[in-house]
């Protein structure tokens, strides 16, 4: 094995493409995922007796194509997943940088008592509630995703950064004449980068997760919103009616995406991680930041 | 040991009131129970009464603490929808819920803490490999999907489980296998890895060299140093056991109190949720104290240090 082991080939391939299937969504996606048939409603997948290639993967209850509502899906997923973790990043960076920077000030105290409190609530039922108090919308699940994640990152910049400055470059660079400013941007940051990436390839399937529980529980995105977790939730009660492809389908496709996901993210860590390459899979790390 | 327990007791306490007051601020700072409460039709002048009789009509700190006041008392009103004491309510609740918590605790360990032995004792095996993929597999699959594929395979393909309610074990089954499922592959992951390196130590080759047989070399003395990180990520794991089991119990119909939680809170009903949230919390720190004392038992180097 090289320096950096190869990133698992099949994941990626998959990963790509249903990137691509989300971007280029209008072009792909055979009907538009709010047209309701009512006339054809619960039609099955083309290859279930009954099923026409007109819908490839059935209808939905309301007779909506449930192929395009998973490739919208794939759409609110992956914007839920990278916009939010970006909002948690900036967050977490920047007050991670300033306590880390600061010292043992009580700025760096107030934070880290602040960043206990928030990791030892589970970050869904602060969600669930911030959100039954706001009202929904994809906008405000994102950004609720997004600051309650902030803690994580403060935790790990503010770690990264204690640990780097005391090292001798940085006495070498304040010792140069270089601003305290020009020592956190040009010396600090770029050694924080390595585990600031590992904690966004491992937060982003936890994210695109969390944006669907949350639209599943009916506290999530608006109604209209082709959320595969919402979609999923108006599937469930014609599952017993024997009509499983609303639900599952578009469950199948969350599962794919995440499962691509984790595995890349597993790759990430291996490969930029000194810790991880060293001791493969550290679960309790792990514990600390699953969510459901 | 007395100084540890005041110590970690005022501690416990100190979490509280935070976790307590932080709830309450978060849930006055957003919305208007009236708003909810009220009929569209209800006249301004009834509205005043309803809001007057809740106390709503007080300023915020009084409100805080009248609301202290009462948690001390182990009174936090009655909900405004059923007008039964908010704890009472919730407490009926609890049993549902420790029974799902503690099945699925258990599955979990029964299964995760044999299967991390397995994979570890032959690393990079068959059943190594099978049970990596596993756990990636286990860690992508959402709860509340995976509860509706067992629903769909046991309850509608089959029939063999009841798909909803609560009455007897068999309804118990598929709830607490969904809840146990994440945290079979988290324990067989956790156990596979500090396995693999306590049987590295000098105190285990010590112990094959005397001639202990392997079984007895790993179970007792690589596996119990093994389940110290086990014992802190079961700390860790509670708070999202009952995240975890908000989705559950509202899938499978189980009338616990992460249910009605969720429901006090599509309608905003602050008695209820309040309560749940101190329940939840008085039981995440009692857990969190006998994680600590576990600590003691499990290694002896911990013992009198705070």
């Amino acid at each position: 094995m090289g320096r950096f082991a190869r990133p698992p080939p099949v994941a990626t391939a998959i990963l790509i493409l249903l990137v691509l299937v989300a971007v280029f969504a209008p072009l792909i996606a055979p009907h538009d995922p709010q047209q309701q048939d009512l006339m054809l409603r619960l039609t099955p997948p083309a290859w279930v007796s009954g099923g026409s290639w007109h819908y490839p993967l059935g209808t939905d209850g309301l007779g909506r194509d449930v192929a395009s509502n998973m490739i919208y899906g794939l759409r609110v997923s992956l914007l839920a997943g990278i916009v939010s973790v970006a909002i948690s990043v900036v967050l977490g960076g920047v007050s991670g940088l300033v306590a880390g920077a600061a010292g043992d000030g009580w700025f760096d105290t107030i934070l880290m008592r602040l960043v206990d409190i928030q990791l030892s609530i589970p970050v869904v039922l602060i969600a669930l509630a911030v959100l039954a108090l706001t009202g929904r919308g994809l906008g405000k699940v994102i950004l609720v995703i997004g600051i309650v994640g902030w803690a994580q990152y403060a935790r790990l910049v503010r770690a990264s950064v204690l640990a780097e400055r005391q090292k001798d470059y940085v006495l070498a660079a304040r010792l140069l004449g270089a601003s305290r400013t020009r020592v956190i941007f040009r010396h600090l940051l770029p050694n924080v980068l390595g585990p600031l990436f590992v904690q966004v390839s491992v937060d982003i399937p936890r994210a695109v997760e969390l944006e669907a529980s949350l639209s599943f529980l009916g506290l999530g995105v608006a109604v209209t919103t082709p959320s595969l977790g919402l979609r999923i939730a108006q599937g469930y009660q014609y599952l017993f009616s024997g009509a499983w492809w609303p639900s599952v389908l578009p469950g199948l496709a969350l599962v794919l995406l995440v499962l691509c996901e984790n595995l890349i993210g597993d790759w990430v860590r291996d490969a930029l991680d000194p810790h991880y390459r060293r001791r493969r899979r550290n679960a309790s790390r792990d514990a600390l930041l699953d969510v459901e | 040991m007395g100084r540890f327990l005041l110590t970690r007791a005022l501690q416990a306490l100190f979490t509280l009131w935070v976790v307590v007051s932080l709830v309450f601020l978060l849930i006055h700072a957003t919305g208007d129970p009236i708003a909810v409460l009220a009929p569209e039709q209800m006249s301004a002048h009834s509205r005043a009464l309803l809001r007057a009789a809740l106390g709503l009509n007080r300023s915020l700190p009084v409100q805080y603490v009248r609301y202290l006041a009462g948690v001390l008392h182990g009174n936090l009103g009655v909900s405004y929808y059923s007008g039964q004491p908010a704890m009472t309510l919730i407490l009926a609740r609890v049993p549902v819920t420790l029974e799902l918590v503690g099945l699925s605790i258990g599955v979990a360990v029964l299964l995760g803490v044999p299967f991390g032995i397995w994979a570890a004792v032959r690393p990079d095996g068959v059943a190594d490999r099978v049970l990596r993929g596993l756990s990636v597999l286990g860690s992508s699959v959402p709860t509340f999907f995976l509860a509706i594929l067992l629903i769909y395979v046991f309850s509608v393909a089959s029939n063999v489980l009841p798909a909803s309610g609560a009455g007897s074990l068999r309804h118990y089954i598929m709830p607490a296998f969904t809840l146990a499922f994440f945290r079979v592959a988290l324990f067989t992951r956790l156990v596979r890895s500090t396995l693999l390196e306590t049987l590295t130590q000098n105190h285990v080759r010590t112990a094959r060299a005397k001639g202990v047989s392997e079984p007895v070399v790993i179970l007792k003395h690589a596996l119990r140093p093994a389940l110290l990180p086990l014992v802190t990520v079961f700390g860790l794991q509670f708070g999202q056991l009952f995240a975890g089991a908000v989705i559950t119990e509202t899938i499978f119909a189980l009338p616990g109190m992460n249910r009605m939680a969720l429901q006090a809170l599509y309608r905003l009903d602050y008695p209820v949720i309040l309560a749940y949230v101190l329940v939840v919390a008085a039981m995440f720190v009692t857990l969190n104290f006998l994680v600590d004392l576990a600590y003691g038992l499990l290694d002896p180097r911990v013992r009198h240090h705070g």
